[in-house]
């Protein structure tokens, strides 16, 4: 996937600005496709490809926001840029809110508009990253027996073998085993480690009480 | 300034804004594209040809609108008398009823006794007063298919104003259309039979006075025009 060429999809109305655009970016060694309204892109862009989108503000039909707040339903995640005629204060606000890279102006130079989508291209490169170590890690957490899961999330709530055992009413030799099996299975080689995976998909633990009552020692955040 | 003129104003210059950005956000992008094309070792002649012409294109692009722009600045010098509205009111019925758009329209009419004058442009106002009629014909085609096509005229006098409504009964045309046309500067024809909506404001914007449309729910769309009432003596 990383030897792919990022793609810049471009979405506006005007066809000379479209395809000037493009041209501009294709010299950049940019993959391009354009779209010539929000309804078209929204019917037939590709979400997988690696990349990010340019969108005119001032579209008729389905504006350039209205197509953003579109995308954000959807669950789309590739970074957007506006373009824009004329630029207007609370217009920006709101699309930089949604998540917006940028708002340029038009006519924009091109040292700008270069800068700006390698910028989006690399938020969309590390989110592409992020996203595929948590999908490994939920593999990997999925391969889990349920009494490895619990001694994963009480060892991650910084619990030792005895008092693991003691939770879970066995002895602390058993609890070692199925730790080095939790340690194997998940590929952390360290407490450390296996803590920050567990932040990475989203399970955070709890910190040890003071006397501690090895009842939802630990959860899963949202 | 009156508050009316200054945002036909402010809506032409938005459009105006945007029909010269466009080509020149093109050219700029297209220049820069083949610059970059004659720097690279495989020189791609055509593409750069190709590129040239869109260039020059786009250029005729900007020059259409400031011709355009032109045509769209009230003409200095045009004479203006005293009239009364209602009078360029019933001549536009007549003119607008002979048109393939008010057939089977029903056009109902009530005007006030004892209208104050207006100073304006005769033909102007009449001319407005036509695509004001016209389009609310159009508009009361979005209604059922067999029902009554009706256009509301009122005239009237109220504070400074000699006022005109014009309702189209029926489904509307949407808001969203409705500003297109009203912000439509550089987007209809020049030289159409019917003046568009546009233009019309900025002709009653040059005699300080205002159109507005609405999209009303359960109503139509509705029209308002004013002109301010003459304050000398009148003839």
């Amino acid at each position: 996937m990383s030897g792919e060429r990022p793609t810049v999809f471009i979405v506006d109305d005007d066809a000379d600005v479209r395809t000037s655009t493009a041209r501009l970016l294709r010299t950049a060694n940019y993959e391009t496709v354009t779209f010539e309204s929000a309804a078209e892109f929204l019917a037939s862009y590709d979400s997988e490809a690696p990349g990010c989108i340019i969108l005119d503000v001032a579209m008729s039909g389905l504006s350039g926001l209205q197509l953003q707040e579109c995308l954000v339903e959807r669950g789309c995640l590739h970074p957007i840029i506006f373009l824009t005629g004329v630029g207007n204060v609370p217009t920006s606000v709101k699309a930089m809110k949604a998540g917006a890279v940028d708002f340029l102006t038009k006519p924009v130079e091109e040292d700008e508009l270069f800068a700006t989508v390698e910028e989006a291209i690399r938020m969309d490169q590390a989110g592409r990253r992020v996203r595929t170590r948590k999908q490994i890690i939920a593999r990997r957490l999925e391969k889990l027996t349920p009494r490895e899961r619990e001694v994963f999330e009480l060892v991650i709530a910084g619990r030792l073998n005895k008092q693991i055992a003691a939770a879970l009413g066995t002895v602390e030799k058993t609890i070692k085993v199925h730790r080095a099996r939790v340690m194997h299975k998940t590929g952390a080689r360290t407490v450390a480690e296996l803590v920050q995976l567990a932040a990475c998909v989203g399970i955070v633990a709890v910190p040890p009480l003071r006397r501690p009552t090895y009842e939802g020692t630990a959860f899963r955040e949202g | 300034m009156p508050i009316a003129r200054k945002s036909v104003l402010y809506d032409l210059l938005r459009a105006l804004t945007h029909e010269l950005t466009q080509p020149l956000t093109s050219i700029l992008s297209n220049a820069r594209a083949a610059q970059h094309l004659l720097e690279s070792p495989h020189l791609d002649r055509e593409e750069v040809q190709t590129i040239l012409e869109d260039i020059a294109s786009q250029d005729k692009r900007v020059g259409e609108t400031v011709r355009r722009l032109r045509t769209l600045l009230p003409k200095p010098g045009a004479a203006r008398h005293r009239l009364y509205l209602d009078d360029a009111v019933r001549g536009a019925v007549m003119l607008v009823r002979g048109m393939p758009a008010a057939t089977r329209v029903v056009f109902r009419m009530k005007i006030d006794d004892r209208l104050p004058q207006i100073v304006a442009h005769r033909l102007q106002m009449q001319r407005v007063l036509v695509a004001l009629l016209h389009n609310a014909c159009e508009a009361t085609k979005r209604g059922r298919a067999n029902i009554q096509r009706v256009v509301g005229i009122r005239v009237g006098a109220s504070g400074s104003m000699v006022r005109v409504c014009v309702e189209a009964r029926g489904y509307g045309v949407g808001s969203e259309h409705l500003q297109r046309m009203l912000q439509g500067f550089f987007s209809s024809t020049p030289d159409a039979v019917v003046l568009d909506l546009a233009r019309c404001r900025l002709i009653l914007a040059a005699h300080d006075g205002y159109l507005w449309a609405a999209d009303k729910p359960h109503v139509g769309v509705v029209f308002h025009m004013a002109v301010p009432i003459f304050e000398g003596e009148e003839q």
